[in-house]
């Protein structure tokens, strides 16, 4: 969470003349190969994909190998089926280019055979609030110089609401993990009971890129400046929650919480070996500004 | 309550039944600035028979007419006698020096107090303020808390970490009483500090097992920290000035031998030696924490005195407009002293606590957060002490603690838009009923004995929620809430919490103690971070929660030898926990109105061997401690449903404290110490979800590796100031101190994190990253004086 931030500021703040950290080398034990199957699709009529890996070990710094040769199908409410194909890399495609795969409200099933076990999950296809507006700002004080964007937009009336808010500077995806930017309904978290305002001031701000010193301007005359709200189920709002702090613990120094998996919801049907990753559906809407 | 009259009834009786007896009591003080001593003691050597002073000094001998000759002693004094014929109740106050203060009465070489062996507490801990001066500490800060982390059986997850972990507990299973108030959060900055300004510490307590039945409320430990009533002879200043804090406290009469008072400060001031090197951009940044701490008593009469207390501290972060953060402790105790009679003691507290703390961000009025949470209790406790006969002191009372939970409240505008996202208050009254006896025998056996019964009320005005019981682990689904009214219960809880303790003396010089205590604690500090957090908020036992117990036994043998310069402590323990908190992976914590369905019940165990060495008198003095312990929980849905050890569990602990005197001007001082290092759950495997390298433990373990052991080293050297005359009324004193001198880099914690991106598409590296919050050694230069 944000606010969290505050503190550990202030902590480090403190301690900066006596901590320090350092990389160092560590012996980890191995863990079990699992599968792991990612789904992010959308009701764009745009190439849909399920990617299908297996994990590595931690200090494993090659990409994680894809699993080829399963059958993956996507099964409509109404009973319509969609076959992925298989690209031999761990992706499976879906080509809606001519007609979107559900409109929001429409439930999705997706269907998996992959090395002898049946996996399943599904999701609704959620709806996503419009971006009204970029507002570009140029500050001047304290650790904040230049130029900051704030998104606005107003969260979908009904408790539930899940979103990732991904930005792009000159379509380049933020991707640090501290721009990593979730929300339920427009607030940080589930049972905070925020409902149908505009998008709270720190996940507004969670857009700006992350400048390497004090001082330093996040945008830059001239750049393009694009941000997208992609609505996604509860499960996935939990997953990446846990991605992100994950992500962020060494941040948090003495505050970071213990490791976790995130929660899947794959289901497997088979047997008992435990599927990691997500399956979720949502619309996107997106808005971009050049800045001045 | 029927109990206890039934208890008073029968003692009244034994009063009368038992012959004719005369009572002689009084306060056992010091010479120098009439400050009661606690646990000094009264003896009476034709008899063989003797008495501690209680909290308050009072001590209270009943015995047969005749001449006696009583002996008045306490550890670092000199003993004095007092020759008494008693031919009716008498009231004799005694008052011990230091050999060159004692100008009257008959001095009799100080003898080293044989309490390791004679007393019956075991599982306790006693710190002496004088000592604790003398460790080197960090930044030549004098710390309490840090000073008990060298005793055995305490420990700390790590520097700067929050709080003290007794016999493998959380930090929320110690209750901490500064003047009987509880204190909910003992740090500043973090766990660098404590709240207690040495300055004003007259008595500081750590009861780890054998609590006796007049406290409860917590499953481990009691740390019972006692205020100076303020020098009632003449003005006393004490201060300091350090590279964190500076600190002045100024005590003196108000009336002679009738009232005093003392008014403690200190203030840390990093941001006002930082002020001149930020430049106009950080001018608002604010970073500082003071406390103050204040006490007077009022000496009615022989009969009646009256003690008022009170503590204020904060901590401020702050950066301008943009981010604040706050957070503190207040307390205040009135207490009044009354006594019935010579032999009937009583003691009535009232006291107020609060913690709370206050976040607030945003750009302005119109975009803002603002955020606190606070805990807050107001309480009544009266309690009687009967000193029926130098073989009897039966203590009894109660205590009432009404409990106002504030969990979070918030609210957030949003370029305009209010929302108010606050939870609801919840609302709690504690009770609590005991009855104990110290029941010592002619030969040498003592047991104490006592019954605690307490009760907890979760009360309206409120929602309660209902969960359904979902697979262990998971996240619980609400399936019914209910309002209550104001006062209108909840949901009732009540224990019976039995203590007991034993000595059998072996010979002089030795003994054995066994101890078995229950306790019960209905309040817990909602906390998933490996440190504790100052935003941690504390919860009642709900109809969600239970009340948290923990059944503990412990077997000792205590020997002193060489005159009583050496004493040997040796402690096995065994304590098993119900009910504990725990909680579902990635639980939200903060501003949740469903956190109940997020946590799981869970039990622990934790055992190990105590073993201590001190050396009392020379120019050599210390201690050795070496303790072996284990750690472990049990929760459903955690670990793969087996047990795992806690993030506390820390096998080997082994400290060295010395204190070597050159002569009246120099001294040193050494620690050091060996930790074993805590448990950490670290992953097996790494996965990709877009561009982030997701960690994950393919074996689903908790606590499954160690980060590397802790060791340490600090060294001080301490010059005193020479007295110019005998008239000088000014003593200063020089500390030097180095910690961490071999600038070990102890791990925090091993933290795992992507590297930076490379290039657009590049696999991302993962890397280890080892925290030290202390990576070099620390040097440091103090300076204290004293006026008087």
């Amino acid at each position: 969470m944000q606010h969290k931030f505050i503190y550990i500021i202030g902590f480090l703040g403190m301690m900066l003349l006596f901590s320090c950290q350092d990389v160092i080398d560590l012996e980890l034990p191995e863990g079990k190969t699992q599968l792991v199957v990612t789904g992010w699709l959308n009701n764009n009529q745009e190439a849909q994909t399920i990617r299908i890996t297996e994990t590595l070990s931690y200090f494993d710094n090659t990409s994680t190998p894809g699993v080829a040769g399963a059958t993956v199908t996507v099964a409509h409410e109404n009973g319509s089926e969609f076959t992925f194909t298989d690209q031999g890399n761990g992706d499976y495609i879906y080509d809606a280019s001519s007609a979107p795969i559900a409109a929001v409200g429409d439930g999705l099933t997706l269907n998996i055979e992959v090395e002898g076990k049946q996996l399943t999950a599904f999701s609704e296809m959620h709806r996503v609030p419009v971006i009204d507006s970029i507002v570009q700002e140029d500050r001047e004080s304290g650790f904040e110089k230049g130029i900051y964007c704030n998104f606005f937009s107003r969260d979908l009336e009904g408790v539930g609401d899940t979103y990732w808010v991904k930005t792009y500077q000159n379509n380049q995806y933020l991707s640090e993990p501290l721009n990593l930017n979730i929300a339920f309904d427009a607030g940080f978290s589930a049972g905070s009971t925020v409902d149908n305002i505009i998008f709270i001031p720190p996940i507004r701000e969670t857009m700006n890129p992350v400048v390497d010193s004090l001082g330093q301007s996040p945008w830059n005359q001239g750049d393009l400046c694009k941000v997208e709200i992609h609505a996604m189920n509860n499960e996935a709002f939990f997953f990446m929650e846990s991605v992100r702090d994950q992500l962020l613990n060494s941040l948090n120094t003495i505050f970071a919480e213990p490791i976790t998996n995130s929660p899947s919801n794959i289901v497997n049907l088979t047997n008992d070996e435990d599927i990691l990753g997500i399956f979720t559906a949502g619309a996107i809407s997106t808005l971009e500004i050049i800045i001045e | 309550m029927r109990l206890i009259f039934s208890v008073l009834f029968t003692s009244f009786l034994c009063l009368g039944l038992s012959a004719q007896k005369y009572s002689i009591s009084g306060y056992i003080k010091d010479l120098s600035n009439g400050e009661t001593l606690i646990g000094a003691t009264a003896y009476v050597p034709s008899l063989a028979k003797g008495i501690n002073s209680n909290e308050y000094g009072f001590y209270s001998l009943s015995l047969e007419p005749g001449e006696y000759v009583i002996e008045f002693s306490y550890l670092g004094y000199e003993t004095i006698t007092k020759n008494i014929n008693l031919t009716q109740d008498v009231k004799l106050d005694a008052e011990l020096g230091y050999a060159s203060e004692v100008i009257d009465e008959i001095v009799v070489t100080a003898e080293a107090a044989d309490n390791n062996v004679s007393d019956i507490q075991m599982s306790v801990e006693k710190l002496d303020i004088q000592t604790v001066k003398k460790m080197p500490a960090l930044l030549g800060e004098v710390e309490i808390i840090r000073s008990l982390q060298l005793l055995p059986g305490v420990t700390s997850v790590g520097e700067g970490a929050t709080g003290f972990n007794v016999r493998g507990g959380s930090i929320d299973q110690n209750l901490v009483l500064l003047d009987e108030a509880p204190v909910y959060n003992s740090s500043h900055l973090f766990g660098f500090f404590s709240v207690f300004n040495p300055d004003a510490v007259k008595d500081v307590k750590l009861y780890k097992g054998g609590i006796p039945a007049r406290y409860g409320g917590r499953l481990a430990s009691i740390l019972d920290v006692r205020m100076k009533e303020g020098n009632s002879k003449n003005l006393e200043v004490n201060g300091g000035v350090g590279l964190i804090f500076s600190r002045l406290s100024v005590e003196a009469p108000l009336i002679k031998d009738k009232a005093s008072f003392i008014v403690a400060a200190r203030r840390s001031y990093i941001d006002v030696l930082a002020g001149p090197f930020l430049n106009e951009d950080f001018e608002d940044t604010v970073l500082n924490f003071y406390d103050l701490t204040l006490k007077t008593n009022y000496n009615i009469n022989d009969k009646n005195r009256l003690f008022l207390s009170g503590y204020f501290g904060r901590d401020n972060f702050g950066f301008g407009n943009a981010a604040g953060f706050n957070w503190g402790n207040s307390t205040g105790t009135l207490r009044w002293n009354h006594l019935f009679s010579q032999r009937l003691f009583s003691n009535i507290t009232l006291f107020y606590s609060d913690y709370d703390y206050k976040i607030a961000f945003g750009e302005d009025a119109v975009n803002r957060f603002d955020w606190n949470a606070s805990i807050e209790n107001i309480s009544i406790k009266p309690e009687l002490t009967f000193f029926l006969n130098p073989n009897n002191i039966i203590r009894f009372g109660g205590q009432s603690i009404y409990y106002t939970f504030k969990p979070g409240t918030a609210v957030g505008v949003s370029e305009g838009e209010t929302r108010d996202i606050s939870l609801d208050n919840k609302f709690a009254l504690e009770n609590g009923l005991y009855i104990e006896n110290e029941n010592n025998f002619d030969n040498g056996i003592k047991l104490n004995y006592g019954l605690r019964l307490s009760m907890f009320s979760y009360l309206g005005e409120g929602t309660a929620y209902f969960y359904e019981d979902n697979e262990p682990g998971t996240r619980k689904t609400v399936t019914g809430q209910e309002t209550f009214d104001s006062w209108e219960s909840i949901q009732n809880y009540a224990r019976l919490e039995p203590r007991f303790s034993i000595k059998l003396p072996l010979n002089e010089e030795s003994s054995v103690k066994a101890s078995y205590n229950r306790t019960a604690q209905y309040i817990h500090l909602v906390s998933n971070t490996i440190a504790s957090t100052p935003v941690d908020v504390w919860t009642p036992s709900t109809n969600n929660i239970q009340p948290a117990m923990a059944d503990q036994v412990a077997l000792g043998y205590f020997k002193n030898f060489g005159d009583n310069v050496y004493e040997l402590s040796t402690e096995t323990y065994y304590k098993k926990t119900q009910h504990l908190v725990d909680y579902i992976d990635g639980a939200d914590l903060l501003l949740n109105e469903f956190l109940e369905g997020s946590l799981l019940d869970g039990k622990g165990r934790a055992y190990g061997l105590e073993m201590q060495l001190k050396k009392n008198k020379g120019k050599l003095t210390g201690w050795m401690s070496y303790t072996l312990a284990k750690s472990e929980l049990f929760v459903d849905g955690i670990n793969n449903n087996e047990w795992y050890p806690s993030r506390f569990d820390q096998i080997h602990n082994f400290s060295l404290t010395s204190f070597y005197e050159f002569n009246d001007r120099w001294s040193v001082s050494a620690n050091f110490v060996y930790i074993t290092g805590t448990p950490a759950t670290f992953p097996t495997s790494r996965y990709e979800v877009g561009p982030y390298i997701v960690p994950h433990n393919a074996n689903n373990t908790r606590n499954n590796l160690r980060i590397p052991a802790y060791h340490r080293l600090d060294l001080s050297a301490t010059r005193k100031g020479k007295k110019s005359s005998e008239n000088d009324k000014w003593v200063g004193e020089w500390v030097f101190s180095v910690y961490n001198v071999y600038s070990k880099k102890n791990p925090f914690g091993i933290y795992f994190r992507q590297g930076d991106v490379v290039s657009p598409g590049q696999v991302q590296n993962t890397e280890a990253v080892r925290l030290s919050v202390i990576g070099n050694f620390i040097p440091s230069i103090s300076y204290n004086f004293k006026f008087n």
